[in-house]
């Protein structure tokens, strides 16, 4: 991009935050916006200078009605928990969910990813659910290749610093860990051993920066086999 | 003043890390958690969406709907893009603005009339803006900034005014309304520059 095309965008990132945006250059902006990473970094950027001109303004403390309104919007029995953190750490409810949302969600995929797949030799497939019970990750294999394919579709979102990581149980039990599920895009995870269809994979939260290498340190919030195309 | 002082400075690393660990654990559905980091920054929050909004009926909305978006949102807080206050007053003063132009496109599409702003007449606070080192500097370069510049940011980032209304309220041409605004952004991001 010219230089030229980078102070306009951020220039533009800059009245976007400040709010003048309107109307085509506005749509055209936000279209930009949901592909455009480094747009991204500079409307955050421009947050960041921003701000402080939010600290001028004098605290006033808000009546105590808006806290107990929002204490009952909030509470856990009124509200559907958010499922970023409570269902996706709940093992009860992914496996009561996995047969049937698998399924369902294994069709859409299928047809969304068969064909390149199979262009590229793989012959099994799995769909890891996400949090919100759709489809994270698409992982393919090839019947005796030492690696799998794995595609982010939808990933969960979470907190900083926790990953997901994948592992793979071999049919005596042993558990292997295959790597990192990637945020976006696709990875090759190397297996230990030749893929069989007697393995079994599992999913766990981790510390990004202390990830185990025995078993999983957290409870296992999905697990599935490959199935075959 | 050039900074402010180490003891201020101190104060606000602690708070900030505060934050950050009470944001945390509302990503993972700790309502005590919540509790007290409502405490501690929703005057803060109030402050800036009653002045956006300027009638403490909405602003009271406001607050809460910024607050169930903070306590829904807490697991995509990600402390090396922004301070968690700059985080959660851009989220209320995000609701803050949708709310102010739903309603002037409400009573303008209902009878036609002009939305009756409720306008703060008192200038931007800049003398306000001394509590971080991050303030300072934007002070600094917002005085460099001419009055008129200043002000129209000023009235664009707490009214949510578009280029077209900026100029009617301002009474100046649309193109030197844009001139102004892009002029003085270039400015500023040269003047923040580290």
């Amino acid at each position: 991009m010219k230089d030229s095309e980078n102070q306009d965008s951020n220039i533009h990132a800059g009245e976007y935050v400040l709010g003048t945006l309107q109307g085509v250059e506005l749509a055209e902006f936000e279209q930009r916006l949901l592909d455009d990473m480094q747009l991204q970094a500079e409307v955050d950027a421009w947050e960041s200078r921003l701000g402080p001109l939010m600290e001028s303004v004098e605290p006033v403390r808000p009546p105590a009605s808006v806290w107990q309104k929002l204490e009952q919007r909030t509470s856990s029995n009124n509200t559907v928990v958010s499922p970023a953190s409570g269902l996706w750490s709940n093992l009860q409810f992914w496996r009561a969910l996995g047969m049937v949302a698998a399924t369902v969600v294994l069709g859409l995929a299928l047809t969304l990813f068969t064909t390149r797949q199979v262009d590229l030799g793989m012959d099994s497939m799995m769909v890891v659910l996400n949090d919100q019970s759709a489809a994270g990750w698409i992982v393919a294999a090839q019947r005796n290749q030492g690696y799998l394919n794995v595609k982010a579709v939808e990933p969960s979102i979470l907190p900083t610093g926790k990953v997901c990581q994948l592992w793979m149980e071999d049919e005596d039990g042993n558990l292997f860990p295959l790597g990192v599920l990637p945020h976006s895009g696709d990875k090759e995870l190397a297996m230990p051993v030749k893929h069989a269809t007697n393995q079994r994979f599992m999913v766990s939260i981790e510390e990004e920066d202390r990830l185990p290498t025995k078993k999983p340190s957290q409870d296992i919030v999905f697990e599935g086999h490959l199935t075959e195309i | 003043m050039s900074s402010v002082d180490n003891k201020t400075a101190e104060e606000k690393n602690i708070r900030n890390q505060q934050l950050t660990e009470l944001l945390a654990a509302c990503a993972l559905n700790d309502q005590k958690a919540f509790a007290r980091l409502y405490q501690m920054t929703s005057a803060n929050l109030y402050g800036v969406v009653l002045r956006i909004l300027n009638r403490e009926a909405w602003a009271e909305d406001c607050l809460q709907e910024a607050f169930v978006k903070i306590w829904n949102n807490a697991d995509r807080y990600r402390p090396y893009l922004a301070a968690p206050m700059t985080w959660m007053m851009t989220i209320a003063r995000n609701q803050a603005l949708d709310q102010l132009r739903r309603r002037r496109r409400e009573v303008m599409e209902s009878d036609g009339h002009t939305f009756r702003e409720e306008v703060d007449k008192d200038p931007l606070p800049l003398e306000n803006l001394t509590q971080s080192d991050e303030g300072l500097r934007l002070k600094a370069c917002l005085d460099q900034l001419k009055e008129k510049q200043r002000q129209m940011i000023a009235m664009a980032y707490f009214k949510g005014l578009t280029h077209d209304e900026l100029a009617n309220q301002t009474d100046t041409p649309l193109g030197t309304v844009k001139t102004w605004i892009r002029r003085g952004l270039e400015q500023l991001r040269r003047c923040l520059e580290p």
